[in-house]
């Protein structure tokens, strides 16, 4: 919001209510009613934490080349989602402030080494101290333009961000690099373009023999904070709050508008406030009492407005990164066995499903706005029989250690190798070389449409945004919520108001037997697969 | 009342309302609502969510048993002089009465470079409550109402390095260390017929059925983590030796016994624009 502007009181000129009283009104409304938003704020951008964490990467796997990868996008939430693709000055964009990264090495200066038949017989995990001179990564951050807004190539044509960890940070008795965090990175972000973050673990991995364990990066960058998400006819699953009067339910703002009580016209200008004049003593106070407890605003963990609100905008961008199939499979077929340890693979050909499945806590809530999944195809190509299938869900959950078990979808889509074009918004690969099988950088990106109709996003016809959160009894009943992409509301009064978790589940199948998938072809690249669930936070 | 925060000037009755002061007054006022400072935003933290986790691979390949990123608590004593944290963390050694062959941990760090909150630590070991589980501890309730077998040798540790010895564990400052504990306290659905299918699925489906094993939820923790601070947080299972009662409820592979999903939840304050 534009500066106030007070006039200045010139020396001579008659004291007026408009020198004094209309002012401090002025000032109280903006607090008590209009509300601060970010412009006015000291500390107006939130911070925004994405976290990459990879259980294990290796070198077992031939063809693959050991490089931990996870391409995501920032969209921009529904409201402010341009479906053209071009980003305008007045548009949020993020600046990535920092990394960090760590791995694990027994909290000693070696290396890890990985299961050796030998001789000598060497157990997985076992400490290599002879090998710490070969622990170096170099950490990489790549852009591009999406398939989605009309670019035809396929590679990265933009580094960001290079950092290289020698092994002078990993040798060493007294002082490591693990973690260590790198910041004032200053580097600006585009809600309209794909970024890949690469953990290059080459020179350590490769025909080495030795395990990089627990690698996790994180990444912080600001951004404006946001008026959050308001109205039952424009978010889905919102509180009512029915305590409060009907235009403050559903998350509209909550305020106890003041004013000044101004003398009249001819009536002397007092300092102490009384029944038909605040004074100007009694302006001054009734200001400074409206901020004395602090700017307030968002929610708390019950989904529940602090107190009369005084932040206009009270919300944050939030992308949570969910790690998906990342335990060290390269599930290309033929090339490692793998396949027969996926998880609930019976005999050949299986020809159900097999599917991973991530928990996340909801401790304050949140406003799901789009879902994207990295799907990643390192190290061969994405599988083409149209027998083989896909399918990525996350859905709010309630059940822990009550009485009833629930869920409600927020997001769902599913393709096999002749639809997958429906819900591709990127496609990518390391080089400009087609048809290159093995060794490269490869995958997809996937917009998972909300459920329900109304939103705006990568694919015409997705839901509005979600409210995610815990609350009271009093929040149980919310606005109306679907139960599937483009479909109508439907009540569950088992999850309705209850939700105590988010989780995210990926299937993979192939009707003809999940080990049909022909050599040159991968379910699950190097490092896995990625979720991304993004929308809003609030303060609190 | 008085004015407390916005201005030091204050107006009384008799005394003479003085331009300069009011003049102060209303410039003080105009500062603060022009740029409120950082301290009197009251809500002025978000929360970031560090999410992990995996399914593991279900069996032994060659000479590959895939216990990874689990890894043995204690580091060898030799080469004397090389190895220098012996023990990976504090307070986790157990007496060997216990019949724990091994303990093994799985450890993940990060930094901050502002100060941070840490609010929460979630760990779920999702494991199946179907009729075909891979994922399962033997020694509970059996299928159709099965439930985790009772035990109190899983360990959660969030440790700060110390910013003197950074590479010395015995330093290290343990804000958390939760060890001892009845997972029948934690289980994840207590009502096993509950647990089996619930009232309304999402998709796509889970092979495993419904949703059982254990839930352990670290709340309201309110730890305040320092600017460029090493962080720690760690989980500890046992290993027990071959025919000790705890194998039977752990199996020779502790970290296939549940699907793994763990978030650190974080509240970090907003930053300058």
């Amino acid at each position: 919001m534009p500066k106030i502007g007070f006039k200045r009181l010139s020396r001579g000129v008659k004291l007026l209510t408009e020198h004094i009283h209309s002012q401090l009104n002025t000032a109280l409304d903006r607090v008590t009613n209009t509300r601060v938003d970010h412009t006015n704020l000291e500390s107006g951008d939130a911070l925004t934490r994405m976290s990459f964490s990879w259980p294990c990467a290796h070198d077992r796997v031939v063809g693959a080349q050991p490089r931990l990868t996870a391409a995501f996008v920032l969209p921009a939430p529904q409201e402010l989602f341009r479906t053209d693709g071009i980003k305008l000055p007045t548009d949020p964009g993020y600046i990535l402030d920092s990394v960090s990264f760590s791995l694990d090495t027994r909290d000693e200066p070696a290396a890890i080494s990985d299961a050796k038949v030998g001789p000598p017989v060497v157990l997985e995990g076992s400490l290599d101290f002879d090998g710490a001179s070969d622990v170096k990564f170099s950490l990489q951050l790549h852009g591009r333009k999406m398939t989605h807004f009309g670019n035809a190539e396929t590679s990265f044509d933009e580094t960001l961000l290079t950092i290289d960890y020698p092994n002078l940070g990993f040798n060493n008795n007294q002082v490591r690099t693990s973690p260590h965090v790198r910041e004032n990175l200053g580097i600006q972000l585009a809600p309209y373009s794909s970024y890949m973050l690469v953990v290059d673990c080459f020179d350590y991995l490769s025909g080495s023999s030795f395990l990089g364990n627990s690698i996790l990066v994180t990444l912080t960058f600001r951004s404006q904070l946001m008026v959050r998400d308001s109205d039952k006819k424009k978010v889905q699953n919102i509180p009512q709050s029915p305590e409060l009067f009907a235009l403050q339910q559903y998350g509209l703002p909550y305020t106890n508008p003041q004013t000044i009580l101004t003398p009249g016209a001819t009536a002397p200008i007092v300092a102490e406030p009384s029944p038909t004049d605040d004074g100007v003593q009694g302006a001054l106070e009734k200001v400074d009492s409206s901020v004395r407890r602090g700017l307030e605003g968002g929610y708390n963990e019950q989904s529940r407005r602090h107190a009369f609100e005084t932040m206009l905008t009270d919300a944050g961008y939030e992308i949570i990164a969910v790690p998906m199939w990342g335990n060290g499979w390269y599930a290309g077929n033929h090339l490692n066995n793998n396949v027969a340890l996926l998880p609930y693979v019976g005999p050949a050909p299986y020809s159900d499903p097999v599917v991973d499945r991530r928990i996340i806590p909801l401790h304050f809530p949140m406003v799901v706005h789009h879902v994207v999944a990295h799907l990643n195809f390192s190290g061969g190509l994405p599988p083409s029989t149209a027998t083989y299938k896909y399918e990525i869900g996350v859905g709010m959950g309630t059940g822990i250690r009550s009485d009833s078990y629930s869920y409600r979808q927020v997001a769902h889509a599913s393709w096999d190798s002749t639809t997958y074009l429906t819900y591709l918004i990127d496609d990518f690969h390391a080089s400009e070389t087609a048809g290159v099988p093995t060794g490269t950088i490869r995958g997809h990106l996937y917009d998972i449409p909300l459920i329900g109709v109304g939103g705006t996003g990568y694919r015409a016809g997705q839901g509005m945004p979600v409210f995610v959160g815990k609350t009271d009894n009093p929040d149980v009943v919310r606005s109306h919520a679907a139960s599937a992409p483009g479909g109508p509301h439907v009540p569950i009064p088992s999850i309705d108001g209850k939700e105590q978790f988010l989780e995210v589940r990926m299937l993979f199948q192939d009707t003809a037997g999940i080990q049909n998938l022909p050599a040159t072809e991968t379910m699950v690249g190097y490092g896995g697969h990625w979720v991304y669930i993004i929308g809003k936070k609030h303060v609190c | 009342m008085s004015t407390r925060v916005i201005t030091n000037q204050q107006f009384s009755d008799g005394t003479t309302i003085d331009g300069n002061r009011l003049e102060d007054a209303l410039q003080d006022v105009e500062r603060f609502v022009d740029k409120v400072p950082a301290q009197m935003v009251r809500r002025r933290y978000t929360q970031s969510q560090i999410v992990s986790g995996w399914s593991p691979i279900t069996g032994v390949n060659g000479s590959f048993t895939n216990e990874h990123p689990w890894m043995k608590s204690l580091n060898p004593a030799f080469p004397p002089g090389v190895v220098k944290n012996q023990y990976r963390l504090k307070g986790y050694d157990r007496p060997k009465a216990d019949l724990i062959e091994e303990q093994y941990i799985w450890n993940q760090a990060f930094s901050p470079n502002r100060s941070v909150i840490i609010h929460a630590l979630d760990l779920f070991f999702a494991q199946d409550p179907g009729p075909s589980p891979v994922y399962f501890m033997p020694g509970g309730a059996p299928f159709p109402n099965y439930e985790p077998p009772k035990v109190s040798d899983i360990e959660i540790h969030i440790t700060v390095d110390s910013p003197y010895v950074p590479e010395d564990r015995s330093q290290n400052d343990m804000e958390i260390h939760k060890r001892d504990f009845s997972s029948e306290a934690w289980v994840f659905i207590g009502n096993p017929i509950v647990a089996y299918q619930p009232i309304s699925d999402m998709l796509p489906l889970a092979n495993g059925g419904g949703l059982s094993g254990f839930s352990v939820n670290l709340n309201e923790l309110n730890i305040p983590i320092s600017p460029y601070a090493r962080v720690r947080f760690a989980i500890i299972l046992p290993k027990y030796q071959v025919s000790a009662p705890g194998e039977l409820f752990w199996t020779s592979s502790p970290w296939r016994t549940a699907v793994i999903s763990q978030t650190l939840t974080l509240l970090e304050p907003n930053d300058h624009a």
